[in-house]
């Protein structure tokens, strides 16, 4: 038998946990994963998704059950990545090219059928992609990592941004285009 | 949802602005009666035809930064110092806990039965005191009789059969809803892993189907050569 989140937090409000424990392995992987494609580093994103998992639990008695606890979750992690953001703002930029290790590790493993050209070409594919999506404004990059890679309808994305669905059209339109842009320039190379 | 120009079916020939019903389309979250008609747009419209195309290549871009899973992460919860205790408590064998609180029982029982004592003691009038000799009173005051003594040992028998029942309830319970919740997260990661082994398969699948294509696109050029090597072979043969 499987708990809803609503369930697991219950629990945890009671005084259980474990309970939480399971939230967070539930929750672990796109909490970690859109960490990352916000800031680029690992390192970043496990902060981040230490960060957020902590102030969901000190804050957990004062979660509304009338929204998605996901919602709630990615609502936190975004705003600890703006934080961070802003923090990387007045520090000098790193290049994405240095930060391949970190990045490289947590992709597709290198698959037996697979061969070395095919595996280059799809790392350096990789590399643009992330490049392209890194140069964008990050209230453009969040709605377009939400909707590609977590799969997030306009409205659950509208619930995590506190912003109108329309807003979220826009910057997603805008966002994709300014990749698309980007990208077109590079089609040779990919 | 709203869409602004949704009868907008005809041939479009400048910059058309269906931005909205674009993403809704592409992102399959319009209707179906919806995406007909914006399908018969598309069909006269250039430009949101060659936009939908653009977007589509974008996205197959975007899925090559993909990653299968997240490190394991080790995310630290800090306890209260009650929870702490509750956990050390629930560290101990089911014995182990009933041992304790039947000695926490105990002694509870016995620092009642102390102050009660004391109390009685304590309601000796001062005249009695004056008048017995000092080792006389405290005898009086702890002397019970054999009824009293009866009574007494069987209210302490029950407090602590029920105290202990109710412990090894509550630790019972405890246990019960702990295995409920490492059930529910073992069969919530068993999810995921078949999540994951899904994934690799078509990731294999699709791999398996470049790496065919891949071959069959090689397969003129190795005939060639292979040809060429055997040309070579007669021809040093001949020689």
């Amino acid at each position: 038998m499987e708990f809803s989140d609503n369930q697991l937090i219950e629990q945890t409000l009671a005084g259980e946990t474990d309970a939480f424990s399971a939230l967070v392995h539930r929750w672990e992987r796109q909490i970690y994963g859109l960490s990352f494609r916000m800031l680029g580093r690992d390192e970043d994103a496990r902060d981040v998704c230490q960060e957020t998992f902590l102030a969901a639990f000190r804050n957990l008695s004062k979660f509304r059950g009338d929204a998605k606890f996901s919602s709630w979750l990615y609502r936190i992690a975004l705003n600890a990545c703006h934080t961070r953001l802003r923090k990387q703002g007045t520090m000098p930029a790193r290049s994405i090219d240095q930060e391949d290790e970190d990045g490289r590790k947590f992709e597709l493993p290198d698959l037996l059928s697979e061969s070395v050209p095919d595996r280059l070409h799809h790392d350096q594919r990789a590399r643009i992609v992330r490049k392209a999506l890194q140069a964008l404004p990050a209230e453009m990059r969040q709605v377009i990592i939400m909707k590609e890679y977590h799969e997030m309808t306009f409205a659950e994305i509208a619930d995590v941004t506190r912003t109108p669905v329309s807003t979220v059209k826009s910057r997603l339109y805008t966002g994709l285009q300014q990749m698309r842009a980007r990208l077109e320039k590079q089609r040779a190379v990919i | 949802m709203k869409h602004e120009s949704s009868n907008q079916t005809g041939k479009q020939t400048g910059k058309c602005e269906r931005h909205e019903d674009l993403l809704d389309y592409l992102y399959e979250e319009m209707s179906s009666q919806q995406a007909a008609t914006f399908a018969e747009h598309l069909g006269a419209c250039p430009t949101c035809t060659t936009e939908l195309q653009g977007l589509q290549r974008l996205r197959t871009d975007l899925r090559a930064w993909d990653f299968v899973a997240a490190p394991s992460l080790e995310i630290v919860i800090p306890r209260s110092p009650w929870q702490a205790l509750k956990e050390c408590f629930q560290l101990f064998p089911l014995w182990g806990r009933g041992a304790f609180a039947l000695s926490a029982a105990a002694a509870t029982l016995l620092m009642a039965f102390g102050a009660f004592s004391l109390m009685r003691g304590a309601t000796v009038s001062p005249a009695n005191i004056v008048a017995v000799p000092s080792t006389t009173t405290v005898t009086q005051t702890v002397a019970l009789t054999p009824e009293i003594k009866a009574q007494v040992e069987a209210q302490v028998a029950a407090t602590v059969t029920t105290t202990v029942a109710k412990a090894v309830e509550q630790a019972v319970a405890q246990e019960r809803q702990s295995l409920r919740t490492q059930m529910a997260a073992f069969e919530s990661r068993t999810a995921e892993q078949q999540v994951r082994v899904q994934t690799v398969a078509r990731q294999l699948r699709e791999l398996q189907t470049r790496h065919d294509a891949l071959l069959a696109e090689q397969q003129p050029s190795l005939r060639r050569l292979m040809a060429e090597y055997s040309d070579t072979g007669n021809a040093n043969n001949e020689r």
